[in-house]
């Protein structure tokens, strides 16, 4: 049932680099692409209104930013995640795909529109200049890309929440029946969406407010025209994605509400409330503080406050991502797959006839184990079950946790992986004689690294 | 043929909804959305090249028709760029649903080199963006100018071996072996001819492009 070859990454492990990569695309495709399109349109609106030529080239500028960020990075990044999780969990996007293929062809095409009226709206902005008859044609490029981008939005949002509460999708298990219309209306879907929407809209308009002090650094009356204009979106849609943030986390298991202390900050720090507080206090202080005084006193604000403004939305939005990625635990399809790629329904099968056997890349001198292979199928056991969140010895080392534990003390907590203190891990699957090759395997790291790096 | 190793399906079904003619469908539409993806790459590698070229001979010789011709490739480029990474999501969403072990396999055993296709195509698009957006700012420091498109235009043609090693792994499970990686994948002789072929086609696909680009430009 493990049908996949085994990629190590060694040091970083494999949370980190898809995180990496996973929450520079929300700060981009959020906020240049989804969120700026929706604010940039308004601003041009707004200066074809008022026939303001300063404020038209302001946007042009801002736009600038935005698509170079949207097109090279925020696109990129989005078919990166992808690419992560198909040689990090490839079970897994395996499934999603085969239920929201056609939510995702229908995203495809819309992202087609998206990008092209994108590239139309940004490569003609000055071949239409304001007051002339065609700049009214050129202000609906901008429409279609911001509503076919909110679009593309709330397809990949309807996948997410389907991960977290995935509802009654499966009509029957054996042989898999899914309900495709149960998945994509799946609980938390509309408030996820607009819960993003409007945070979206909230850190472009931060965004803006951060270009617009470089931009119009040089022109006091413009800059606070700019923060003026913008800062008013800003206040507008922080209270209304907070309230679409509680309805969102009404939705929420129970068992993912007791999780969200340890996802806010660590499993270390998640004990102390100062500390979960602090973080998230300061982070929404720093947008206070940025956003207020560039607001109030836009000609005479500094740098650090637009830096501030920028970190403190940035810091939410990373801390955001991880909660909802870490409350999901230990599944990585509520319910129905685990973290580690383990569909649910699989683990009585796996105790039974063995994780090795079931394993398509294990040789068929691993598939058992036997004294003299113990350290080479523990391992194998270790790659395969543990390393979608732990590495040996870098980010989640699995060495450091286990250091001080003899064999017999390792085996026994293996057998109560899913438990209270731990209730975000999956169980281990396998049988008795894998779970003692994979407590022998963890052992040698602290005990006999020499040997247990041979194999 | 004897094969090592022989993954399973996910056991979750096609989203045919039971309309079985779907399938051909997907195959075709895969074909399709494979060759508008590859005439947009094709394009991207010739015009960026060529660009990097004309800039450097329109330096050399002091001729501003070559550096014209150099910088009214830039478009062509960023256009290709984006629309090439458009449509390969278009396959990539097909083969993935349609071979989903075959190629997840073989994208495992290329990694961590898989990943060069996301962040070594977001350097060469940026590098690409700094040439294309820079072009009049740097007109007196051409050979950092040069060196800018340089670097994009090497790290877009370092993208097809990535792609073409993968590609040539999924259609061959039968030489997987247990230490299969992106080297031995790449250093085959199917997998260079059909880079080889590619990159040569990439040239010809690219005449052909600005046979047409220049005479709609001239006009």
């Amino acid at each position: 049932m493990f049908d996949y070859p085994i990629f190590d990454m060694p040091m970083f492990g494999h949370r980190l680099i898809f995180a990496f990569d996973a929450i520079v695309h929300v700060f981009i495709s959020h906020g240049a692409a989804v969120g700026g399109s929706i604010v940039l349109v308004l601003a041009q609106w707004f200066a074809i209104k008022n026939n303001d030529r300063k404020f038209d080239e302001l946007a042009y500028k801002i736009l600038f930013t935005f698509f170079i960020l949207a097109t090279a990075i925020g696109a990129l990044t989005g078919i990166g995640i992808w690419v992560h999780v198909n040689i990090i969990n490839p079970a897994a996007i395996g499934a999603l795909l085969r239920v929201f293929f056609w939510k995702w062809f229908v995203e495809w095409i819309v992202f087609n529109v998206e990008m092209v009226f994108l590239l139309w709206w940004f490569l003609t902005w000055k071949k239409y200049p304001l007051g002339t008859p065609g700049k009214t044609f050129h202000f609906k490029l901008g429409v279609t890309y911001a509503v076919s981008s909110w679009f593309t939005m709330a397809i990949i949002t309807a996948i997410l929440g389907f991960m977290m509460t995935p509802g009654q999708w499966l009509v029957s298990e054996f042989p898999a029946k899914p309900d495709y219309l149960a998945a994509l209306f799946n609980p938390s879907w509309i408030p996820s969406l607009g819960f993003r929407t409007f945070f979206s809209v909230a850190w472009a308009s931060a965004a803006s407010m951060f270009l617009a002090w470089f931009f119009a650094h040089d022109d006091e009356d413009m800059r606070q025209y700019a923060m003026r204009f913008f800062g008013r979106i800003l206040w507008v849609a922080v209270p209304v994605f907070l309230a679409f943030g509680y309805w969102y986390y009404l939705q929420f298991p129970q068992a993912a509400k007791d999780m969200f202390p340890i996802g806010a900050v660590t499993r270390q720090l998640a004990g102390n409330p100062m500390a979960v507080w602090g973080l998230t206090g300061g982070l929404a202080a720093f947008v206070v503080i940025g956003g207020a005084t560039l607001y109030v006193r836009p000609k005479h604000a500094p740098l650090a406050v637009a830096v501030l403004l920028l970190v403190g939305c940035m810091g939410l939005i990373a801390e955001f991502e991880r909660v909802r990625e870490f409350v999901r635990k230990p599944f990585i399809i509520y319910g129905y797959m685990y973290a580690n790629g383990v569909r649910v329904m699989d683990v009585p099968v796996l105790n039974r006839d063995g994780f090795l056997k079931r394993a398509a890349f294990v040789p068929d001198e691993l598939k058992t184990v036997t004294e003299a292979n113990k350290l080479q199928t523990g391992k194998l056991l270790y790659e395969m079950e543990c390393r979608y969140c732990h590495t040996v010895d870098g980010v989640n080392a699995i060495k450091a946790r286990v250091k001080g534990w003899d064999e017999a003390a390792i085996y026994h907590r293996i057998g109560s992986l899913n438990s209270p203190a731990t209730p975000f891990m999956p169980p281990f699957a396998g049988t008795d004689d894998e779970r003692h090759a994979l407590a022998a395997y963890l052992a040698s790291l602290n005990t006999t690294p020499a040997l247990a790096a041979q194999h | 043929m004897h094969f090592n190793f022989i993954p399973g399906d996910i056991p979750l079904p096609l989203p045919t909804g039971g309309f079985d003619f779907l399938v051909p469908f997907f195959h075709g539409l895969l074909v399709v959305s494979w060759v508008v993806h590859i005439l947009f790459i094709n394009v991207l590698l010739g015009a960026s090249l060529a660009s990097v070229y004309f800039n450097k001979r329109g330096a050399r010789d002091h001729n501003p028709v070559f550096d014209r011709v150099g910088y009214l490739l830039t478009t062509p480029v960023t256009i290709s760029e984006n629309m090439g990474a458009l449509w390969g999501v278009a396959p990539l969403l097909l083969v993935s649903v349609l071979f989903t072990p075959l190629f997840y396999s073989a994208a495992v055993m290329n990694s961590p080199q898989w990943l060069h296709i996301i962040y070594g195509n977001i350097v060469a698009f940026l590098c690409s963006y700094l040439y294309k957006f820079t072009w009049h700012k740097l007109e007196d420091r051409k050979s950092l100018h040069i060196a800018i498109g340089t670097i994009s235009v090497i790290l877009f043609f370092s993208l097809p071996p990535v792609f073409m090693a993968t590609v040539q792994l999924y259609f061959t499970p039968s030489t997987w072996e247990q230490g299969t990686n992106f080297w031995s994948a790449l250093l085959r002789p199917d997998t260079l001819f059909r880079l080889a072929h590619f990159y040569l086609a990439t040239f010809a696909v690219s005449g052909v492009f600005m046979l047409l680009y220049g005479n709609a430009k001239r006009k």
